[in-house]
């Protein structure tokens, strides 16, 4: 048990994780290389501009990268807590080994790891009500076949809710009620149309939320809101995080917001993770040129000189055609010729214990 | 005002006149309205178009006095011979030979006579008799949904007079009510366009609903099928695969043999429907949310995806149910769908599929109109609820 406790704390390792997507005009390495983890009750950051694969993470992380996408190399290992015979084991599961399909895979998505997504207005299916949202989720995780699954998950799913139909009502409102929705009684029975954008995403959270799941994706949860309710929906989600000890991996390209939640904050370019540290690191001591440009072009209030927004040079380049070397040399301020248009950097620790970086910068070589 | 009502088209008419208020009660209407479910958005939509609702009244009627109702509306039972063979219609009358008035409408008697030139016995109105037509008149015992026994009928003649009858509509060669016979018929008729359809919706949105959702191989082989399908005329594939059902079946078999063989000739028209409207569905984030809170594949179809087509499929489904029954009565016609002893409009119309019959007894004819009105009915209603059925486009 001694590597157990050792462990413990990690909820989700992704060692050196690849997808690509075979489209007609060549492969795109969508996640090349990613590595990082997540522990209990911790709040990861992920942050990169559009298109670098931060989505494509996520969803590999549940089993499902969209097609044409596939998983090609790298494992993501979800270290599940069982209990049996009142003493706890963490079994080691490889979602990447999983069948997409099967039962034990669908059974950690919504149960174990839910998801909540960027477009609040169109996450909800329309012929429903709050209500059948919550009680499908709930449903769905209560009538799992336990027999299929193997009798030592028997315990883990009966932790998950037993409850008949007035029961799972009574959760829904409940769970309406802690996400902060105003009369959870009549709102149970509002149709998505009926519900703000602000409300529908706060129902998605209550719908992730009403199966206790161990770690929360938020795929840009707040990118389609205004900024005084996506203040809201940050608030509770710290607060639930607080009450329920859950993880949370928290997508977006919003460096203010990820500054108010994460505790440590992966950078990602181009399907690379180029960076990684606590967030006091990122935003005072960031490494990588990536990470310094993009903290650069934040605009901030109060500079009384009339200066020009700063911004990375040159564009984010063809994924069919990726420079040589390291893929971010072409817009780099600190690019040094011979090295970094050849060589592809590692992943290699800088500074402090938990601060990695992914530059020639601080490689020797 | 206007501007606010032009920007908000679900606001009522009426709205301005019954509520003097203004500004108040408007806003309170507006929230009202967005309130409403979605169908009662559509009903709403539904009512304002006059056509739609009386293509509505009429198929609703049709299948009260015809699918539900038969027995009590029709004066006679459906195979009930009588010795008036090919009788002329003996039209209600109100004003006697005379010019009076009668309150209670009564029919002239008819009379046997002798045709000189063709040698036939044929029956003319006798105007020297009178038979008052009565309202919920006891006469031949039936059930009443087949559970109830009962003898009322919505008029006819005096019960007590064992001489008196009436066949409004005429009599056939048999000597049974035409009248009679069009409301029986209508039942098989509507029943089947019905259920044909229903078994259509069934296979169609499930078929098509795979099809859009799996894509690949799967897509192929049900879209291909579809295609072949629809490369084939439609009546004349009917007519083929009519022919295969066996004369030896009973005709209750035969009847559920032709409901399928309509389903499979038309599902395929709504596959397609279904697939095109699964293939934009599947792509919306609700389906990828469902997907990672651990839903299935079936329920993913069953309870995200279908459900979502459900008001395009009860268009369609709709506008296709005259189609349906036209196919019957088509294949009727032709002698090629049900046969006697069941009544359907398609047997009326095979019984008048010589010029003998459109020469002699015109009246034989009369189930024409009937089938003509319930499908434009049906096509009325179709027609309204496809407008209706989008309530907040425009």
């Amino acid at each position: 048990m001694s590597e157990m406790s050792e462990t413990n704390n990690v909820l989700v390792e992704v060692n050196d994780l690849r997808v690509q997507f075979d489209v007609r005009d060549g492969i795109v390495k969508a996640v090349d290389g990613a590595t990082f983890s997540v522990r209990r009750g911790q709040t990861l950051g992920v942050i990169g501009e559009s298109g670098c694969g931060k989505s494509v993470t996520a969803r590999a992380i549940l089993g499902m990268v969209p097609r044409p996408g596939q998983v090609v190399g790298g494992s993501i290992l979800y270290h599940r807590r069982i209990k049996s015979n009142g003493t706890e084991m963490t079994d080691i599961v490889n979602i990447n080994d999983l069948n997409p399909d099967g039962e034990t895979i669908r059974q950690i998505r919504g149960g174990e790891i839910a998801m909540i997504f960027q477009e609040p207005m169109s996450s909800l299916t329309p012929v429903y009500t709050a209500g059948t949202h919550i009680f499908e989720a709930v449903n769905l995780h209560r009538l799992m076949p336990i027999h299929k699954v193997g009798a030592q998950m028997t315990e883990t799913i009966q932790a998950h809710r037993e409850v008949t139909k007035e029961e799972a009502r009574d959760i829904a409102i409940d769970m309406l009620h802690r996400v902060g929705i105003p009369k959870p009684e009549q709102r149970v029975d509002s149709y998505p149309h009926q519900l703000s954008g602000g409300q529908r995403q706060r129902v998605m959270i209550a719908i992730a939320l009403s199966c206790h799941p161990n770690m929360l994706i938020a795929d840009e949860p707040t990118t389609a809101l205004d900024v005084s309710i996506e203040a809201q929906i940050l608030d509770i989600m710290r607060e639930l995080q607080e009450t329920v000890d859950m993880a949370i991996m928290f997508i977006t390209h919003d460096l203010g917001v990820i500054a108010e939640m994460a505790e440590e904050i992966v950078v990602m370019y181009m399907g690379k993770v180029v960076e990684k540290a606590n967030a006091v690191e990122i935003f005072y001591e960031s490494k990588h040129p990536y990470t310094r440009a993009l903290l650069k072009s934040i605009p901030t209030i109060g500079k009384k000189r009339r200066k020009r927004l700063a911004s990375i040079e040159g564009m984010v380049p063809d994924p069919f055609d990726l420079p040589s070397g390291c893929v971010f040399h072409p817009r780099c301020p600190e690019f040094m010729p011979g090295k970094c248009d050849q060589i592809v950097p590692s992943w290699t620790q800088v500074e402090g214990e938990e601060h990695w970086a992914r530059c020639l910068l601080y490689e020797e070589v | 005002m206007s501007a606010k009502k032009s920007s908000s088209p679900s606001i009522p008419e009426g709205s301005e006149a019954s509520a003097p208020s203004g500004q108040a009660s408007e806003q309170e209407q507006e929230q009202k309205q967005l309130s409403q479910s979605y169908w009662a958005l559509v009903w709403w939509r539904f009512k304002r178009s006059k056509a739609a609702i009386a293509g509505a009244v009429i198929v609703v009627l049709s299948y009260f006095m015809g699918a539900l109702f038969a027995e009590f509306f029709s004066p006679y039972l459906v195979n009930q011979q009588s010795e008036y063979v090919e009788a002329r219609p003996q039209w209600p009358h109100f004003i006697d030979e005379e010019g009076n008035f009668h309150l209670r409408p009564f029919v002239y008697g008819l009379e046997e006579t002798i045709d000189e030139e063709l040698f036939k016995r044929t029956f003319e109105i006798d105007k020297t008799k009178q038979y008052p037509l009565y309202f919920f008149v006891r006469a031949a015992p039936y059930k009443l949904l087949g559970v109830i026994p009962m003898d009322i009928h919505l008029f006819g003649t005096d019960p007590n007079d064992p001489e008196a009858h009436a066949y409004i509509f005429g009599t056939d060669g048999l000597g049974r009510d035409v009248l009679s016979r069009i409301i029986y018929g209508a039942r098989l008729s509507l029943v089947l366009g019905l259920a044909g359809q229903a078994l259509t919706l069934i296979f169609g949105a499930t078929l098509g609903a795979i099809s859009g959702y799996y894509g690949g191989g799967v897509d192929m082989l049900i879209m291909r099928t579809t295609e072949f399908l629809n490369a084939f005329p439609r009546e004349p594939i009917l007519m083929a695969l009519a022919a295969i059902i066996p004369d030896s079946w009973n005709p209750m078999w035969i009847y559920f043999g032709l409901t399928i063989l309509l389903a499979f000739v038309y599902w395929g028209g709504l596959a397609r429907q279904v697939r095109g409207l699964v293939l934009s569905i599947r792509e919306r984030e609700f389906v990828l949310a469902a997907q990672s809170f651990g839903a299935s594949d079936r329920r993913l179809l069953f309870r995200h995806l279908i459900p979502n087509t459900m008001s395009h499929i009860i268009v369609i489904a709709t506008t296709m149910v005259p189609a349906m029954i036209q196919s019957e009565t088509f294949l009727g016609f032709l002698g090629l769908g049900l046969r006697p002893p069941l009544t359907s409009w398609g047997i009326l119309m095979n019984e008048v599929s010589n010029v003998r019959a459109i020469r002699f007894h015109p009246w034989l004819l009369l189930p024409v109109p009937f089938i003509l009105i319930s499908l434009l009915g049906f096509n009325l209603m179709g027609d309204g609820l496809r407008d209706a059925i989008d309530p907040y486009s425009r």
